[in-house]
């Protein structure tokens, strides 16, 4: 290994830090919302400051988003392999859940981004 | 003529099974398609005993039987997408003298996770894949040095063995 490597090596290591605690994205703020898109188009929102649930059926497959506790997860999924079953709770800002076979993704949004969308409604 | 044919199908053969070791193993994040890109350790061997040519093509005919085997057509394009631009991210870096095998197989890591990752941004159309970026990055480089440490190894037995392509 030579010093070149270790460089790069480095260099890899310290954008990944930088991205991770930086906040570029991931800002550990707490959400608002944890919103349901599904092929890049909104499915619908589940505020995390109450129980709520979603189930999400399309022409993919089915999939049911809860938030319990502040906290939104994807608790089934009818297709083969469940990887977003296992994928951890989430409830910062930027945070996903992301179920490819269905086109699925659940991120939390903040706070600010909801008052610009309700005053745009 | 014969001698290389054999090569080849060795080669491609060992890929394919990597592939499967891959397929068995879990991915550090758990978006369906992404792969740590163990079988690039076959690419790199092939790429410093056979030559960038000959890498690549036993590195698409990997992923063509792989996918046909396990993966499916979405995982088709995740693997290709891997292959090729970390295959072409390597082929720079490997121009660079001062580099060795060690250094050309992590940066062959870390574009297989960026190339798989942005697929699947591209797939999903979303962004919300990036929050995997650090986790992506920090297991590409490790990936790449165990690749690149077993390459170099590996390498170095084929070259006391005497074996010459």
């Amino acid at each position: 290994m030579k010093k070149i490597d270790i460089i790069i090596a480095v260099i890899a290591v310290a954008v990944a830090g930088i991205l991770y605690f930086s906040g570029i994205i991931s800002p550990k703020e707490k959400g608002v919302y944890a919103v349901v898109y599904v092929d890049g188009n909104e499915y619908g929102r589940l505020p995390l400051d109450k129980d709520g649930s979603i189930d999400v059926v399309t022409e993919y497959g089915e999939n049911k988003v809860i938030v319990k506790d502040g906290y939104a997860d994807c608790i089934y999924a009818d297709c083969r392999d469940g990887l977003c079953v296992e994928q951890k709770e989430i409830n910062k800002v930027n945070e996903s859940i992301i179920c490819l076979p269905h086109k699925l993704v659940v991120e939390i949004e903040g706070g600010e981004k909801a008052v610009i969308d309700s005053v745009s409604e | 003529m014969s001698k290389k044919v054999a090569y080849y199908g060795i080669f491609a053969a060992l890929a394919v099974l990597m592939g499967y070791v891959e397929f068995v193993l879990p991915s550090p994040v758990p978006i369906q398609g992404v792969k740590l890109g163990l079988a690039n350790v076959i690419v790199v061997i092939a790429m410093y005993f056979m030559g960038e040519k000959s890498a690549l093509a036993i590195s698409i005919v990997r992923v063509i039987m792989s996918s046909l085997l396990f993966g499916g057509f979405s995982g088709f394009l995740y693997s290709i997408a891997g292959a090729l631009v970390s295959f072409g991210a390597m082929c720079i870096v490997k121009k660079i003298k001062a580099v060795s095998i060690i250094g050309v197989s992590i940066v062959g890591g870390i574009f297989h996770n960026i190339a798989q990752m942005t697929v699947a941004a591209l797939v999903l159309n979303t962004k919300g894949v990036f929050y995997y970026l650090p986790v992506l990055l920090i297991s590409g480089v490790i990936t790449g040095i165990i690749i690149g440490l077993i390459s170099k190894y590996c390498l170095a037995h084929i070259e006391k063995a005497g074996i010459r392509f």
